[in-house]
């Protein structure tokens, strides 16, 4: 760059605005030649030039813009005033100043320019219009030439340097300018509107790398999809890269100008590790407590698992594995929808609730919350159960970070989530993450991390609807292992269990630990469980004798049989017997199979 | 240009030297109004390494990037 001084300007360090002997040779050249060879402008008088949009033609203009060069050199230093040239000077179309030129044309910024770049920015401003590489290129190779011959003359530059530039091609194309994380950019500007620059967080390279990912992601797919990807390291709180679609153009059917990382949604099963932390930090369940995967119901509220199916007793790891709805619905009936809301308020996110109550539902996904929001809360299973603000500014307040669960039943959720199976053709165990799918096919979730980093993916329809056809967790969940693979090649380990943390089979766990049943729920019976068929539930019956006939269907034998709490008879293989001596008024006959499940009935004898 | 215009520019300037001197020449170029120095330049959002990642044009639509010499430029 400081051939602009020797070829614009050559004592541009000592003059004081306007240079007199320049000018004296400009005029004499002129007179000599007939022509102009050489401007007698210098760097502050074209600062001026620029400055107040005047020509560079008429004596009155000039004149004034020499008086304006020399007050300019009164009150600002040289630098100053060589800053306002590079800021203002013309480089073809609506370019100004050099590093819009550099941008545009070269495609980085004006630092380590060869000198067939800056031989170019050089010419450029002398001639915009008629220079510019993409409309007129060969004018601009000559003009760069000549500079570069005036280099060589003015020994700025050696013989064979100069060679070497004179073969460099002149651009061709304007390059577009830099549009990486358009919607956060947005967001930046949006809550920090007097701001002139902006420092994120986000690393450019990673960027660029996961918004080619998103768009490389939705290939094949029906085309209103759109896809969101964040990752954040969980160590420094710090958002790393943040895809807000497949693209911000707004040509496409993707409505990519819709930032999917802050849009609520529902969470599908994400959020069900966070019903199994707290049953662990409560001491409500180990992984290793059974639970029962059966139909149950609770007030107007029936869950279902995906399939429809029921598997009957298995751990708890294993029902969260599978991500089974019943059990993650009965602990948190246990545990209480509003606490589940308030660890997620406390991880300081902001849930979005259709009604004012929260339901069971929230444990599968009934509640509003964004792809940022979901990055945040499993951030804090990757901090071992303390929470903190994701920041996207460089220059944001470091945020405390706050505990929400203990450590060691973070560690469990990380262990049974690591022991997911991980998409075809990804390393088992490398990431602790959940895949989701809201109702009705709506959004499609994969959120995981290892013991650094954290990131999610969410794909779906922008505006909510549901997607016809395949499409389900397979499809953001190789998305997601994809992300980490792009951000580096080895995982960082997930952290070794605290020392507090219990390692036992289920047969070694406390009494209390080693089955959960649900306080609240009423199992239905199930289609084999004994069934007392007469006498009918709440019949009035003639006492016959002192004797009271009994029948049962289904269940396994032996069955025991009591009434009024007292056991009569047990061990019994036959499905009909009497109970005797049942007093006047009402009595409660009860039969138990084999398996402990039981059928009872309350009848009145007269 | 052309040849009239530099040499009416080169009289009119060797006349005001000659006429008012020094001082009132100083006091010309002091009284100058000068243009608003600071103008808009683009927003520019950067990463954590104080790379680029998105800049705007100003309000007129052209792109004018902030620039600090001293970055670029090593003395001559």
């Amino acid at each position: 760059m400081n051939m602009l001084i020797a070829y614009e300007d050559q004592r541009f360090y000592s003059h004081s605005g306007v240079d007199l002997r320049a000018i004296l040779r400009a005029i004499g050249q002129a007179a000599w030649n007939g022509q102009i060879i050489s401007g007698g402008s210098t760097l502050s008088m074209q600062v001026a030039r620029l400055l107040e949009e005047s020509g560079t033609g008429r004596w009155k203009g000039k004149l004034r813009q020499m008086r304006v060069a020399w007050a300019l050199e009164r009150q600002l230093s040289k630098e100053q005033i060589l800053q306002l040239y590079l800021t203002h000077a013309p480089y073809g179309g609506n370019l100004e100043g050099v590093r819009a030129a550099t941008l545009s044309w070269f495609g980085k910024e004006p630092n380590r320019l060869t000198p067939a770049e800056a031989a170019l920015l050089i010419a450029l401003p002398q001639s915009p219009k008629a220079r510019r590489p993409d409309r007129n290129r060969a004018a601009a190779e000559q003009a760069r030439d000549r500079i570069l011959d005036r280099m060589v003359g003015l020994s700025a530059l050696d013989q064979s340097t100069a060679q070497a530039a004179l073969s460099e091609p002149v651009p061709n194309t304007r390059r577009q300018f830099p549009a990486l994380a358009p919607h956060m950019a947005d967001l930046a500007l949006r809550t920090r509107p007097e701001a002139g620059t902006h420092q994120l967080t986000l690393e450019r390279t990673l960027q660029i790398s996961l918004e080619t990912l998103a768009k490389s992601a939705l290939r094949g797919l029906p085309n209103d999809l759109s896809i969101a990807i964040v990752v954040a390291d969980h160590t420094t709180g710090e958002i790393l890269a943040s895809v807000g679609s497949a693209g911000y153009e707004a040509q496409t059917t993707r409505q990519g100008f819709v930032d999917m990382t802050r849009a609520k949604r529902s969470p599908g099963s994400t959020l069900k590790p966070f019903v199994y932390a707290m049953a662990f930090d409560r001491g409500l369940a180990h992984p290793q407590t059974l639970i029962n995967d059966r139909p149950v119901a609770f007030e107007r509220y029936a869950p279902q698992n995906f399939d429809g199916a029921f598997r009957g007793e298995l751990p708890v790891a294993e029902a969260l594995r599978q991500s089974l709805n019943i059990p993650v619905v009965l602990l948190l009936d246990q545990i209480g929808p509003a606490h589940l809301l308030d660890v997620m308020r406390r991880a300081h996110i902001n849930p979005d609730l259709p009604g004012d109550q929260a339901g069971l539902a929230v444990a599968l996904g009934g509640v509003g919350v964004s792809l940022s929001e979901l990055v945040q809360l499993y951030a804090m299973l990757g901090q071992g159960g303390e929470a903190r603000v994701l920041q996207w500014r460089k220059d944001g307040e470091q945020a405390e970070a706050s505990r929400v669960l203990n450590r060691s039943a973070t560690w469990h959720i990380g262990d049974i989530l690591a022991g997911l199976a991980p998409p075809a053709g990804a390393p088992a165990r490398r990431l602790a993450y959940k895949t989701g799918t809201s109702y009705g096919h709506r959004d499609t979730w994969a959120i995981g991390y290892d013991g650094r980093h954290v990131a999610g993916v969410w794909i779906g329809r922008p505006d909510g609807t549901p997607v016809p056809g395949a499409f389900g967790g397979d499809l953001a969940a190789p998305v997601l292992f994809e992300a980490f693979q792009r951000l580096k090649p080895e995982a960082d380990p997930l952290p070794p269990p605290p020392p507090e943390t219990l390692m036992l089979a289920t047969a070694q766990l406390p009494q209390p630990l080693r089955r959960f049943i649900g306080r609240n729920a009423v199992f239905r019976a199930a289609p084999d469980a004994p069934k007392l068929t007469f006498p009918p539930n709440g019949a009035t019956l003639a006492q016959l004798d002192g004797v009271v006939p009994v029948k049962v269907r289904d269940g396994t034998p032996p069955f025991s049989w009591l009434a009024n709490g007292q056991l009569i008879e047990a061990g019994l293989y036959r499905r009909e017997t009497t109970l005797p001596d049942l007093g006047r008024g009402f009595s409660q006959l009860s039969v138990i199979d084999a398996e402990g499940r039981a059928s009872r009935v309350t009848v009145q004898i007269e | 240009m052309h040849r009239p215009d530099r040499l009416i520019l080169c009289a009119a300037l060797i006349l005001l030297c000659a006429a008012f001197g020094r001082d009132q020449f100083d006091q010309w170029v002091d009284a100058t109004e000068l243009p608003v120095l600071a103008s808009e330049t683009s927003i520019e959002v950067r990463d954590r390494n104080a790379e680029l990642l998105r800049v705007y044009t100003v309000a007129d639509g052209r792109w004018r990037l902030a620039v600090t010499p001293h970055r670029w430029i090593r003395p001559l």
